[in-house]
């Protein structure tokens, strides 16, 4: 004969007017319940706290309260009046000749006409990069841009970057229409900040690739040092011994 | 914000909340210091009573909030103590165990010994309804859970009851109780 679940119920009953109606056994555990909390309690009656402390710390509170009201709310008031007077000051303002604060503020990249020929610049980076392995990324940004070398990886960042004579006309631009609308500022500020990361990275490629081919140079040149060591140690060895 | 005569919540609702304090700790100067805590914090905080509730409500969330407190401390130092004597396994003291409580002799040979094995849900449900008679609405403010969550807890709670009670062999009479003081019991 199979089980049946339903022999023992799982889920409290309820009466019509949903309240909890207990099987005679746990109602009488109930009552059982209720008569030991009496017998315990009157067996054992408490002490109340002392009326003094009560009423002391009841006032303590209640002047302490107005405090807990005032104090986070001058608090807020106070943050409030700094974050927006740092956000006035942040504010870029226009010259007469159009170009922003946030124009001559700006870290300079070198144009293409600063840019030197390669031959020029490939010798003294090879020897700052044997001089050092690590250069700090506040002197590569400001480093020239050769553009015309063969490996040109600005194309290798994961987001599209704008060209610095677009990110000048879309600021001026931007800035005449006063008032300047704070959703353009913000796309205008994160272009600039992704347009000089694309230039770190682009920097910090370059200067890994210079460095690999100085050291493949150097290698190169310690193996051919090795062999004319190992063929003078031959030409010795194979000498008269005296 | 409503404000509130603490001390004539004391003198009305006093001995209410020392006979919950009591049935839950089962310590009689446990449940007076629980008890005077309780007041003393609503004392503190009556600023944040909102009146939405009825006043012995609101204390006996605050009576359970720091009995609760009060477990998670005594557990956090079992367990200091458990691990110190576990550096230690030479030593030979004859200091009970932190976890054994000291409780009164009729409580230990009530039923409320038993419904403090109970779940923590459970425990504290089965106190409000059978000690303190609140309606299950009032115990589902208090323990801040659905209505339905209260009484299927009180539900599986005395049925748990029962099944410890026929799983002692030595089920005792309840009333008379002997009139013992305090004891030991380990």
């Amino acid at each position: 004969m199979p089980f049946d679940p339903q022999l023992f119920p799982r889920r409290p009953t309820v009466d019509e007017e949903h309240d909890l109606r207990l099987p005679d056994e746990l109602a009488s555990l109930g009552e059982q319940l209720s008569d030991d909390a009496e017998f315990i309690t009157n067996r054992y009656p408490g002490s109340a706290p002392p009326r003094e402390a009560v009423t002391e710390i009841a006032n303590v509170s209640g002047r302490a309260s107005h405090w807990k009201v005032w104090i986070p709310a001058a608090a807020a008031a106070v943050l409030l009046i700094v974050v927006s007077a740092a956000w006035q000051m942040r504010r870029p303002v226009v010259d007469a000749t159009g170009v922003s604060s946030l124009d001559q503020t700006r870290v300079a990249t070198p144009s293409s006409s600063d840019y030197k020929s390669p031959d020029d610049d490939l010798t003294s980076t090879i020897a700052a990069a044997r001089s050092t392995t690590a250069a700090p990324p506040a002197r590569l940004i400001n480093t020239p841009v050769d553009a015309t070398t063969p490996v040109d990886l600005a194309h290798q960042a994961p987001f599209p970057v704008r060209r610095e004579h677009e990110v000048r006309n879309l600021s001026v631009g931007v800035l005449d229409e006063q008032p300047a609308e704070l959703e353009d500022q913000g796309i205008l500020l994160l272009q600039r900040a992704l347009e000089r990361y694309a230039d770190f990275i682009d920097q910090e490629l370059r200067r890994r690739e210079v460095e690999r081919s100085a050291n493949a140079e150097l290698i190169q040149s310690l193996r051919d040092r090795i062999a004319e060591l190992e063929a003078q140690l031959e030409q010795a060895l194979q000498g008269p011994v005296e | 914000m409503t404000r509130i005569d603490i001390q004539q919540a004391a003198d009305e609702h006093f001995s209410r909340v020392h006979r919950a304090a009591l049935v839950l700790t089962g310590n009689p100067w446990d449940a007076d210091d629980l008890a005077q805590e309780t007041f003393l914090v609503a004392a503190r905080q009556q600023h944040k009573f909102e009146g939405r509730s009825s006043l012995y409500t609101w204390l006996y969330g605050i009576l359970l909030n720091l009995d609760r407190r009060e477990r998670r401390r005594i557990g956090t130092h079992y367990r200091k103590l458990k691990l110190l004597s576990l550096r230690d396994p030479n030593s030979t003291t004859s200091t009970p165990p932190a976890d054994s409580p000291v409780v009164a002799a009729e409580w230990k040979s009530s039923l409320w010994s038993y419904v403090a094995q109970l779940p923590d849900g459970q425990q504290k449900a089965l106190v409000l309804r059978f000690s303190e008679y609140l309606r299950y609405d009032e115990i589902a403010e208090v323990l801040q859970c659905p209505l339905g969550t209260v009484k299927s807890r009180i539900f599986h709670g005395l049925a748990a009851l029962k099944t410890m009670l026929a799983d002692d062999k030595e089920i005792r009479q309840l009333p008379p109780f002997p009139a013992e003081d305090i004891h030991h019991a380990i």
